[in-house]
């Protein structure tokens, strides 16, 4: 609804933007109707809800074309590019915590610090910049724009590039698709390796005073099945939980580097979509930016259930 | 006082080695560069198959005493001194790898919080079964056998069942119960038992003790029981050792340290229990609080609070004086 009201207030009137510059005044009044934009706003929000019910996210001012389709050719780039970050997040941030964590006061412990917080502050498109300047620009070794290159290409199955390739073997498209995908991916797992980092290293800390660990040591184990065993699997939950916050940052970020890698996503479509106060777009992918988001977060919640059998019902 | 045969040094089987010995042990805390004494000079044994009790205010030392033992703490965080064996074999510098040996195998600990002792997300039974995977080579089944063995020897109606349930499913009192099962994995010669009815209820509490007792007797089993609770020590151990602001004030045998106290201290902690209150007159505390292991000073560290005292107290170190084989105490002037 507030995006709708924004969008609303937003000065320029819509139909400048269907017409030609030397459109009539009658030409104006006749789209406006077509386009429903001369009846109140209540009616317009009214109609905008029962459409968005039935999936239909009317048609974009710019492309012509149904919004749903639209962002439906987009969505698997997005997903893709915000998958392998995430997994590039965990698989980096989740280690660094751990061994933060373990060497708790000693160097390691204060360069992971460093790393965490400098990947925290430093902004996104600020970060994207510099990996384009040193690994596209410099070194040669990475692309800096795009999904593919040009002349590559993959049969569509599921619209997600790499895992296409792999389906249909295309190991080329494969090994291409990685290399585009790399500095996007790179530039959106920073963000979160600080954080998640961070948050592994307080959660394993506190997992470590918990009264367990010492039944555990009393029982004669190792210091290394004790961490493995009864460590880390106590301190997965706070990390699970964070990083179900951190999607929200992920999703806000992979509009940015989107935009800053020209990435096929609905990031670099919603840009262009504001750009030229393309409403039904505009609204149509911030609503897709909340439905992702909230099943995400739905799949955490039940993800939790697996990891912790205090949230489920007794058996007795 | 008639003469009583649990203490180690006049039994028959004195040759075997005691399972604790303790001898002028002292233990101290880091704090940064500080080194705090705790537990100054204390000695007392257990013998094979006895109920020892440890007993003390809160601070007393008492479970610095059970971590020092088990050596719970690494050594920068606590350090012994004086001597501390176990069958004979010298624990104050045995390496870690073999202390490990030791610890869940021949000695095994359940502690005062069974809420909190039990890993949430492990089930019952794996988590007994760990201890087995340390100390033994067992195969997976013979180990499942052994957990319901050791299940049901505890008291459970259902020890399959409780096997594959997560903590989380189980009351206070059965915790404790798995716990026990637990420490009972590997036979130990010693189970240390850090105030392991504190935090249950009374009726709870004499079925947990109820069932150390029997496997005390099953298992020919030395018990290091650390309480603060008087009726317990009365009713279950043989021998007693009361510590007051890391000192071992007196120690000897139940009979003659409850029933008839030497030092001045353990004559008011028992005056402090609640059931001796038959007379209807509430009982008062001992006045003043335990001084911290900050201002420990020469002489008596009860005379502030001792209605005995007078400056001879306060003038040098108390002496140990046994008053009767293996019946000690640190008091200059004793009450019997």
């Amino acid at each position: 609804m507030a995006i709708f009201g924004l969008l609303r207030l937003a000065p320029g009137d819509a139909a400048d933007l269907l017409l030609p510059d030397d459109a009539t005044d009658e030409q104006v009044a006749e789209t406006r109707e077509a386009w429903g934009l001369d009846r109140p706003i209540w009616i317009q929000y009214g109609q905008f809800l029962s459409n968005l019910a039935r999936f239909d996210l009317g048609e974009s001012y710019r492309y012509r074309a149904p919004v749903f389709e639209l962002i439906g050719e987009r969505l698997p780039a997005t997903l893709e590019l915000s998958f392998y970050a995430l997994l590039l997040a965990v698989v980096v941030a989740v280690p660094l915590g751990v061994l933060a964590a373990l060497k708790k006061g000693k160097t390691v412990d204060a360069v992971v610090s460093v790393v965490a917080v400098s990947g925290v502050s430093a902004p996104s498109f600020w970060v994207g910049i510099l990996l384009v300047l040193f690994f596209s620009g410099y070194l040669n070794l990475f692309p800096s724009s795009g999904q593919l290159p040009y002349g590559v290409t993959v049969p569509e199955i599921t619209g997600f590039v790499t895992l296409d390739a792999l389906l249909s073997g295309s190991w080329d498209a494969l090994y291409e698709g990685f290399r585009y995908l790399a500095l996007p991916a790179l530039t959106l797992a920073l963000a979160m390796i600080g954080i998640i980092s961070r948050i592994t290293r307080a959660s394993v800390i506190d997992a470590g005073q918990e009264e367990h660990v010492f039944t555990a040591v009393a029982k004669g184990m190792s210091r290394r099945a004790i961490v493995r065993r009864h460590l880390l699997p106590n301190a997965a939950i706070p990390v699970v939980t964070i990083i179900g916050l951190e999607l929200g940052a992920l999703i806000s970020g992979s509009i940015i580097v989107e935009v800053v890698f020209s990435w096929p996503g609905i990031g670099t479509l919603l840009f262009q979509a504001i750009s030229v106060r393309d409403m039904p777009l505009t609204t149509g992918i911030v609503a897709s930016y909340t439905i992702i988001f909230i099943t995400l977060n739905l799949l955490i919640d039940i993800f939790y259930v697996f990891v912790d059998p205090r949230l489920r019902g007794s058996k007795g | 006082m008639t003469p009583h045969t649990a203490n180690a040094a006049d039994s028959p089987a004195a040759a075997e080695p005691p399972v604790i010995s303790a001898r002028n042990l002292s233990l101290f805390v880091r704090d940064g560069r500080k080194r705090i004494r705790i537990v100054s000079d204390v000695s007392f044994d257990i013998a094979r198959g006895e109920f020892f009790a440890l007993v003390g205010e809160s601070g007393s030392g008492k479970t610095m005493m059970a971590r020092a033992i088990m050596r719970l703490l690494p050594k920068r965080m606590l350090e012994i001194e004086g001597e501390l064996s176990f069958s004979g074999v010298p624990l104050t510098d045995l390496p870690e790898a073999r202390m490990r040996g030791l610890r869940g195998g021949a000695i095994s600990m359940i502690f005062q919080e069974p809420m909190t002792s039990l890993d949430p997300l492990m089930q019952i039974g794996r988590q007994i079964e760990e201890t087995m995977e340390v100390h033994s080579d067992l195969r997976r089944k013979e180990r499942q056998e052994r957990v319901e063995q050791l299940l049901s020897e505890v008291r459970f109606d259902a020890p399959a069942k409780v096997a594959r349930m997560y903590p989380n499913e189980l009351s206070g009192g059965m915790r404790q119960r798995a716990m026990i099962a637990m420490a009972l994995a590997n036979n130990p010669k010693l189970l240390i038992a850090d105030e392991p009815t504190t935090a249950l209820d009374v009726t709870i509490q004499r079925e947990v003790m109820e069932i150390i007792q029997r496997l005390r007797e099953k298992h020919d089993l030395s018990v290091l029981f650390i309480s603060h609770d008087l009726s317990l020590v009365h009713q279950y151990a043989d021998r007693v050792g009361v510590l007051y602001a890391g000192m071992l004030m007196e120690c000897g045998d139940e009979r003659d340290v409850i029933g008839s106290s030497a030092h001045p201290y353990t004559a008011a902690l028992l005056n402090c229990a609640p059931r001796r209150r038959i007379d209807g007159e509430r009982r008062q505390g001992i006045p003043g609080v335990v001084p911290s292991p900050l201002n420990w000073e020469t002489g008596c560290r009860f005379r502030d609070r001792c209605k005995y005292a007078d400056a001879k107290c306060a003038a040098a170190p108390v002496p140990v004086t046994e008053l009767k084989a293996g019946w000690f105490t640190r008091c200059i002037r004793p009450l019997s």
